[in-house]
């Protein structure tokens, strides 16, 4: 079904077919605009060159135009639906999706669906203030889609709540406008959406990192026997490329711009020169990297081992592994810490699933470390960026009690104390980089501490006016 | 290296990938596409709208289609019959057009119907 434009909500789920779920959502909408006016993007602007989904199928799904963004069309998108479509893992494996939501697993789809769905207006919280110290028009054009993205997320995961779960779902969906990214009353869920992202530096590390955790939660939730969870899931899939494109090249263009320096200058002291130094590049990596591992939960999980088997979440590309699908009779390996030495233990596969989700996770990000080092190399310099032990800095799981090097040597508390400052970003650090926090709005110039991209958005030149200020 | 395609995609070339990718960097070969290691961002765009199922992360190709993860770095690292210098990393497809030519071993794959 195609998009209709005509409603007051755009969709292609066939809303005014069912007018009490309409009326549901059409109450729901003056909310959400007024978190927006309230909890999103602080800088006014008149209109923004943003993409805008205007279709979900093959014949492509995006429109691009200057927007104003109270009037974004955030609306309702299903990827088209196969109608042979059969579950792919767990014990109903090879019986038809569903359509409904099973009444045994109400409450698990709806917590699953909860936790997702606070992520995405949490982000948006996050970075509310940063459009205020945009190092160019073409970034700050880029946080707004990342922006507007976010919020269509929320009324994704919103639509699914108020059509599945009735009076419990419509509750649930007003809560995830009520809780805030670091309010000590009512805080986001996971621990990582009610960190601070107080500069572009952080921008770029969580749409690196935490953006492509997004990218791993969303492909086990697209292989989901609840059929609209799955669709919804495809398409967000789409969008969310574009987070990690600007993640991606975000930190490229910070690496590119350090090397120049410690290039030009002959010292990796290049702050008092106006760049960001490749050491503190580092410990935003460690960061960032090991808040996100924690999204993943623990190492050993049963919600994670009934999820699976009940077909309410998969594994990263289920469909295309090589095993029964079921994992009763599988085992895997987790780490861990044991009497002080790092090891591993076998266990059921079904209780690794997080883990093994995190090993799909780390692979992706050992490719970004590649692609980062490339730069290094192509600059002439020696230094290397890495990727710290994933028992790093854990707040989550069988590490969490432990201290552990970014090199992966456990520690005792006296040690971490003393070093914790050469792994993780010091106030001196976040005071250094917020300095060079300064907005240039002026189309074609660029910030100091960081490269221009090699190209603009949709074939425009990055001197382009992508944003105009009210 | 990241996302890569292999040989389903030999004289199917259905380009649906092409308009995913948000960083262009799928560049047209005469009988295959081909990723550029260099610059992709592994999004996974791609992956999903391949009718075909080509295309997959470089540690989940199949074993049968191993070769194929080195040959789509070989594309843009050697000098293509034809050109003058290895394709490298131009910063997106769109740029350069369509290549023309493919490594030596997607031009030696038996044709298929």
């Amino acid at each position: 079904m195609s998009i209709d434009y005509s409603e007051k909500i755009p969709n292609n789920v066939d809303l005014a077919g069912d007018r009490k779920l309409q009326r549901a959502l059409e109450s729901w909408q003056p909310n959400f605009l007024n978190w927006w006016k309230t909890m999103g993007p602080a800088v006014p602007t008149e209109d923004v060159y943003l993409r805008t989904a205007v279709a979900v199928g093959r014949e492509g799904w995006a429109h691009f135009d200057h927007v104003a963004m109270e009037e974004y069309r955030w609306g309702v998108f299903l990827a088209e639906r196969n109608t042979d479509r059969k579950i792919a893992f767990g014990e109903q494996k090879g019986q038809p999706v569903w359509q409904q939501v099973p009444g045994e697993y109400r409450a698990d789809l709806q917590r699953l669906i909860v936790i997702q769905g606070d992520t995405e207006p949490a982000s948006v919280e996050q970075q509310r203030r940063l459009g205020e110290t945009a190092p160019s028009l073409y970034d700050l054009r880029n946080l707004f889609q990342v922006n507007v993205e976010e919020g269509r997320h929320l009324w994704a995961m919103v639509y699914l709540l108020h059509a599945f779960f009735g009076r419990g779902g419509r509750d649930e969906a007003e809560a995830l406008l009520q809780r805030n990214s670091g309010d000590l009353d009512s805080p986001r869920i996971l621990g990582a959406f009610n960190e601070e992202t107080p500069d572009w530096l952080s921008f770029f590390m969580f749409t690196y990192f935490t953006d492509r955790d997004g990218k791993y939660q969303l492909g086990t939730l697209k292989e989901s026997a609840f059929d609209p969870l799955s669709r919804t899931c495809e398409f967000m899939l789409k969008e969310e490329s574009h987070h990690m494109f600007v993640g991606t090249t975000g930190v490229d263009r910070v690496v590119t711009r350090a090397a120049e320096l410690t290039r030009q200058y002959d010292t990796e002291e290049i702050g008092p020169h106006g760049g960001i130094p490749l050491d503190v590049i580092q410990k935003y990596i460690n960061f960032h990297y090991s808040v996100s591992l924690d999204l993943f939960g623990s190492e050993q999980s049963t919600n994670a081992a009934n999820y699976f088997t009940a077909g309410l979440k998969g594994r990263w590309q289920e469909e295309r592994r090589k095993d029964d699908h079921v994992l009763t009779e599988n085992s895997a390996k987790i780490d861990l810490v044991r009497d002080g030495v790092l090891t591993q233990d076998e266990v059921p596969a079904l209780l690794a699933l997080n883990s093994d989700l995190r090993t799909e996770y780390i692979a992706d990000c050992e490719n970004g470390l590649k692609r980062w080092n490339r730069v290094l190399e192509n600059a002439g310099l020696d230094r290397r960026l890495y990727l710290p032990h994933l028992g790093f800095n854990r707040g989550v799981g069988l590490f969490s009690e432990h201290h552990i090097t970014p090199k992966g040597d456990v520690v005792g508390p006296d040690v971490w104390e003393a070093k914790k400052d050469c792994w993780l970003p010091t106030e001196a650090d976040k005071t250094h980089v917020r300095s060079l926090m300064k907005p240039v709005y002026e189309p074609g110039k660029i910030a100091s501490w960081i490269a221009p991209p090699t190209k603009g958005i949709n074939d425009k030149p990055f001197e382009y006016e992508y944003v105009h200020f009210s | 290296m990241p996302y890569v395609i292999a040989e389903p995609c030999i004289d199917v070339m259905d380009r649906s990938c092409v308009d995913e990718c948000p960083v262009d960097c799928i560049y047209e070969g005469s009988r295959k596409l081909y990723i550029s290691p260099v610059e992709c961002i592994d999004c996974g765009a791609c992956e999903p709208v391949c009718p075909v199922e080509a295309i997959s992360q470089d540690r989940a190709v199949d074993p049968d289609f191993e070769a194929h993860v080195a040959d789509n770095a070989t594309f843009f690292d050697t000098v293509l019959p034809g050109r003058d210098e290895p394709i490298g990393a131009p910063g997106g497809a769109m740029g350069i057009g369509a290549v023309g030519v493919d490594t030596e071993l997607v031009a030696k794959h038996t044709p298929q119907a």
